[in-house]
């Protein structure tokens, strides 16, 4: 009996063996520091095979790699795109460097970048708008909005991942966009079109966590789509890796479960620190909690509704911590074997059973050892009037060695930059300005392509070298332009949002980009007129048209006459009213006399 | 004095009336042409006249070869007579009729061989690409000299009878299943899976069979294709299955086929594509819900109306190999003749076409003309509507398509009159919904009042005055005159 069943399971188990599709998930946490809890879910999978230049009508087969997005690239073009969708603030700080190395995240809003193949620039631009427009609508993002007044070709940095260029087998050549929209606001909707591209569809395996709701109460989350050509001698396919990076806060994730509506703290459960004064009134709160139990349930409202069978990897999750502090169990009906894998807790989950795993800690300030960045920066405005402006840009080099960082800075036209006004200071204490000999030792190279008023936006590349362990503070100042009553956004008083600043840090050797970060976005105000102004101009010159048209009318049209003549004629004018007015009198007291 | 104040007033008067003049001639039509809207010239009286001699104007005569023995001669010309006959009585809204021919005609020619068979009259219709129609005729009827009656009746009831009956519907409104035209179709061949388990086909090898049928519906429109394969697609839960424990098979009710799609949750998305997309699901339930079976259906299948067609697969293999698929495709096929409108009959996939493709160069003919009548009424009933130059051509255009279309079938080119006549069926539509004429600038009355009153406002008045004053002042200086004229003869006196 018993060898029957394992004879059925094991005929089941090879059956399942047979036919699998090139799909890999992947779930990662990571315990930060002041309770937070970083998670990455990966995804990566291929296309089937096809030809690069197909006639028209052939057929082509989807399986894993969504027939959404297959049509759009064919038709556009587009060997290579990259698509991110970000919110939140990402303290460097406190999270350290960034997940992927920043190779997976991108600037607030919307940003999206690719490769396409084409002849000459306004076939591209062409296929491109087109790319833009069909991803608008499959990503309900304002996507659409995305024209040559944003959009930029990048020279040094976003180069093309994948060895197409390499490879002499391609027609035309290679276009490099790049656009953002700092304005757009992510949210579920976004999201659930990202979860339809995968094969799972966010009903089994690892996405089955994600819901809109949980995903955005995040402190930071980035969404990122990257699909790659790569060719053989049989033919191409296409790589897509698709990513969701969350940074939650914990107890805040709890304390929405127990309250979903934000209210105080009751005073009862206050937790005051003993060795300062405290009474009902007063109280001066402990820190953080050091203690924490928590699990999926707690964090996604969901547990993982088991894993991908379809996939020929299966699926992984994984746990960053340390072990001494922290303790990790997972709840399903089947044995789960936890195993180690690069100082990781990890587990494979290969039958359609549901996951839940809870982490406890007795001191959540103990965590795995956290990399810093090897560069941080800020970029703000300076400047106060209504028609200039400045950014000031702040890096911080913590490490040992000087580092090669390239800024790309795109900012739309109504931004006027004065690249001569351009300033370095070095540890806020020397400014050298671009005739300093100083000057050239920071800043290595420059690229610049200004602004064509509504067409183009400017683009700016610089190379500076930052010294080990300094700080480093670039200036710049730019006339803000007028803009036309039409082109004002609805509520143009909240301001204008100029997209983050991408600054990379490259390798010595290679000049390879070995992180990438971006900086938050800058809020413009530009001189706002008041939408009513149409209406007052036309009245006021309406005015004083017929006030200069009135004079010289009445001049040529009315007679001029004499002192004397007007006199009399007023006086005749005048007794003739006096002796109106004595007729009306006496008439009237002739009816009382009676 | 009297002479200089005189010459005074002939001046103002003359300074007020070049004033008026400016303002009339000058001022005026200047208004008039900064705010008109632009209007182009619509070729109206044309498009009523070919609307009115479309039916005279298509004339569809469709040769048939005949190959008689040499015994029935005569024969050719008394079903000729025949057949005109019958068509005569159904009264057809088209000029439509059959030739009969005699000779083997050319391949791709509509050819009727007579055989003699001891048992019955047969009709048989290649199913293949030919246009070859067997006739089988007993000696019965030879004796009886019925030959010419029963190639009549073949042709007028058998192999062109839905023909007939789709052009005697002409006016009537289009049946619900069949797709909105369009010159160019996408076909999606979806492979959906309930359960969580791999699934995969052999699709490259099953399309093949597919795709002859999508080629020999070439003349009507141009289709391409692919595929996909999807899973964790679940049925939604509002479909109640009822379990039959007779036949150990879960029964889908006819009135759940309506809501079978889930088409929010399933991945069948299509505002990617520009064309119509014609979407084919194989449906694979899970195996807790196996097998399915829908009421009243042998093929296990039902169509979605202008949408496509659906047909459940209940295997538990985790490959379907050419041989699985065979059926499916079968019914997709049938299912997309129905979908495009062909008629039922004859079992010709080509004939089919044939017949499909001429009735819809009619149909096309039509629904532009339509358009461009409605075209003609919005702009009748709208006078603020701006026609740009680039309607007025499209119109042209699709007038000239028209024409060529009409020409087209009387040539007996029917492939290709059906392709002018999509066109002329895309260009009135874009005419139609012409961007700059739907986007049609909302300026509210009360908005031109607060732009015209302050400007007009004070210049009327100030002109008015002025116009009243001097209308006054040769009033009073006529009655001076009078008065004036008698004084002076009396002083003369």
């Amino acid at each position: 009996m018993n060898s029957a069943v394992l004879v059925v399971l094991l005929l089941v188990r090879l059956c399942s063996a047979t036919l699998s599709y090139p799909f890999e998930e992947s779930l990662e946490f990571k315990p930060l520091k002041s309770n937070n809890l970083l998670a990455s879910f990966n995804f990566k999978l291929n296309s089937s095979e096809f030809q690069l230049y197909q006639p028209k009508g052939e057929t082509l087969h989807y399986s894993v790699f969504s027939k959404l997005l297959g049509p759009i690239l064919q038709e556009t073009n587009t060997r290579e795109l990259h698509l991110r969708f970000s919110q939140g603030w990402y303290d460097a700080e406190v999270y350290g460097e960034l997940p992927a190395k920043g190779g997976q995240s991108g600037g607030t809003g919307v940003e999206l970048w690719s490769v396409i193949e084409g002849t000459d620039d306004e076939s591209v631009f062409h296929d491109w708008i087109r790319l833009v427009n069909s991803l608008s609508g499959l990503f309900c993002a304002s996507l659409n909005f995305i024209d040559s007044d944003s959009t930029t070709y990048p020279v040094t940095v976003f180069q093309p991942k994948s060895q197409l260029l390499q490879q002499n087998s391609l027609e035309n050549d290679l276009y490099l966009l790049r656009s953002a929209l700092p304005r757009e606001p992510v949210c579920t909707e976004n999201l659930t079109p990202f979860l339809k591209l995968l094969p799972t569809k966010g009903k089994a395996g690892i996405s089955s966590l994600l819901t809109g709701h949980k995903v955005f109460n995040s402190q930071w989350s980035s969404m990122s789509i990257d699909i790659t050509t790569h060719c053989s001698e049989t033919g191409c396919h296409y790589e897509m890796d698709q990513s969701i990076k969350l940074i939650l806060n914990v107890p805040l994730a709890l304390e929405r479960n127990e309250m979903p509506i934000p209210k105080p703290t009751p005073g009862s459960k206050l937790k005051c620190d003993p060795s300062k004064f405290f009474d009902a009134y007063h109280c001066f709160p402990l820190d953080e909690v050091s203690e924490l139990d928590y699990s999926l349930l707690d964090l996604f409202g969901k547990q993982i509704q088991g894993g991908a069978l379809i996939s020929n990897t299966p699926t992984k999750v994984c746990a960053d911590i340390n072990k001494k502090a922290w303790n990790i169990d997972v709840n399903s009906s089947t044995n789960v074997d936890l195993h180690d894998e690069n100082g990781k807790t990890c587990f494979t989950i290969t039958d359609s059973e549901n996951y839940n795993i809870h982490f406890k800690s007795s001191n959540t300030s103990e965590i795995a050892p956290l990399p810093a960045p090897p560069i941080y920066a800020s970029r703000s405005l300076s400047g106060y009037s209504q028609d200039s402006g400045g950014f000031r840009i702040d890096l911080t080099n913590p490490t040992d060695e000087d580092s090669k960082i390239i800024i790309f800075e795109s900012t739309p036209w109504f931004v006027r930059i004065y690249l001569h006004t351009l300033t370095i200071t070095v540890n806020s204490t020397n400014t050298y300005t671009v005739d300093d000999p100083e000057f050239d030792t920071l800043l290595n190279g420059i690229i610049y392509n200004p602004a064509i008023d509504r067409k183009k936006p400017s683009h700016l590349e610089l190379l500076v070298t930052i010294p080990a362990h300094t700080k480093v503070k670039l200036a710049l100042q730019f006339d803000k332009s007028m803009l036309l009553y039409a082109e004002y956004p609805p509520d143009a008083n909240h301001g204008f949002e100029i997209e983050p600043a991408v600054i990379s840090v490259l390798d010595k050797d290679t000049n390879d980009v070995v992180y990438q970060m971006r900086t938050t976005t800058a809020l413009l105000t530009l001189p706002t007129p008041d939408f009513s102004m149409p209406y007052n101009v036309i009245i006021l010159t309406s005015t004083v048209m017929s006030l200069a048209f009135g004079a010289i009318f009445n001049l040529l049209i009315k007679r001029t006459v004499t002192e004397e003549e007007a006199e009399r004629k007023a006086k005749s004018a005048s007794s003739k009213i006096r002796d109106r007015l004595k007729q009306r009198v006496q008439s009237v007291k002739n009816v009382f006399k009676r | 004095m009297g002479l200089i104040a005189g010459n005074e007033v002939l001046t103002r008067r003359r300074i007020l009336l070049s004033i008026l003049a400016i303002c009339a001639f000058v001022g005026l039509p200047l208004w008039y042409a900064t705010t008109t809207v632009q209007r182009a010239e619509l070729p109206v009286a044309e498009i009523y006249g070919l609307s009115s001699e479309l039916v005279s104007s298509s004339r569809f005569e469709i040769p048939v070869y005949v190959q008689m023995p040499v015994t029935t001669t005569g024969a050719l010309q008394e079903a000729q007579q025949q057949i005109d006959d019958m068509l005569k009585a159904r009264n057809l809204p088209v000029s439509w009729r059959i030739v009969l021919e005699a000779g083997s005609g050319t391949e791709s020619d509509y050819k009727v061989h007579l055989f003699l068979d001891q048992d019955a009259d047969k009709v048989y219709v290649s199913p293949f690409e030919d246009r070859t129609i067997k006739l089988y005729v007993s000696p019965t009827v030879i004796k009886h000299n019925k030959v010419a009656e029963l190639i009549a009746r073949t042709l007028v009831e058998d192999v062109f009878g839905d023909e007939i009956t789709m052009f005697e519907r002409l006016h009537q409104p289009e049946a619900v299943v069949k797709m909105p035209y369009s010159p160019d179709y996408h076909v999606t061949l979806s492979l959906l899976q309930g359960g969580v388990q791999p699934i995969g086909w052999d699709i490259e090898s099953s399309a093949l069979l597919l795709k002859n049928y999508l080629s020999s519906l070439a003349p009507y429109a141009n289709f391409t294709f692919d595929s996909q394969v999807e899973h964790y697609e679940k049925l939604s839960e509002n479909i109640a299955l009822q379990y039959d424990e007779d036949k150990k098979q879960y029964l889908l009710k006819e009135s759940d086929t309506s809501t079978f799609i889930d088409y929010s949750e399933w991945g069948l998305d299509q505002n990617t594509q520009k064309v119509p997309v014609v979407n084919f699901l194989a449906y694979v339930p899970a195996p807790d819900q196996r097998p399915i079976q829908i009421e009243n259906s042998v093929s296990n299948s039902f169509i979605v109306p202008q949408w496509g067609g659906v047909a459940i697969v209940n295997t538990e293999k985790q490959f379907l190999e050419y041989g699985d698929l065979l059926p499916v495709m079968e019914i997709f096929a049938s299912q997309l003749f129905q979908l495009v409108g062909a008629p039922g009959n004859p079992k010709s996939p080509t004939i089919r076409t044939d017949i499909l493709t001429r009735f819809q160069s009619v149909a096309n003919t039509r629904k532009s003309i339509d358009n461009l009548i409605s075209l003609c009424k919005l702009c009748e009933q709208l006078p603020n509507i701006s026609v740009p130059d680039s309607t007025r051509e499209q119109v042209e255009q699709a007038l000239k398509r028209v024409r060529e279309a009409a020409d087209a079938v009387v040539s007996r080119r029917w492939s290709l009159a059906n392709a002018l006549a999509a066109k002329a069926y895309v260009l009135s539509d874009k005419a139609f919904f012409q961007k700059d004429m739907v986007q049609q600038m909302y300026f509210p009355e009360e908005h031109k009042m607060a732009v015209y009153t302050p400007l007009l406002g004070p210049f009327a008045t100030i002109m008015v005055l002025g116009v009243l004053r001097m209308l006054k002042e040769a009033r009073e200086s006529s009655v001076s005159e009078k008065n004036a004229a008698p004084e002076t003869a009396h002083s003369v006196l």
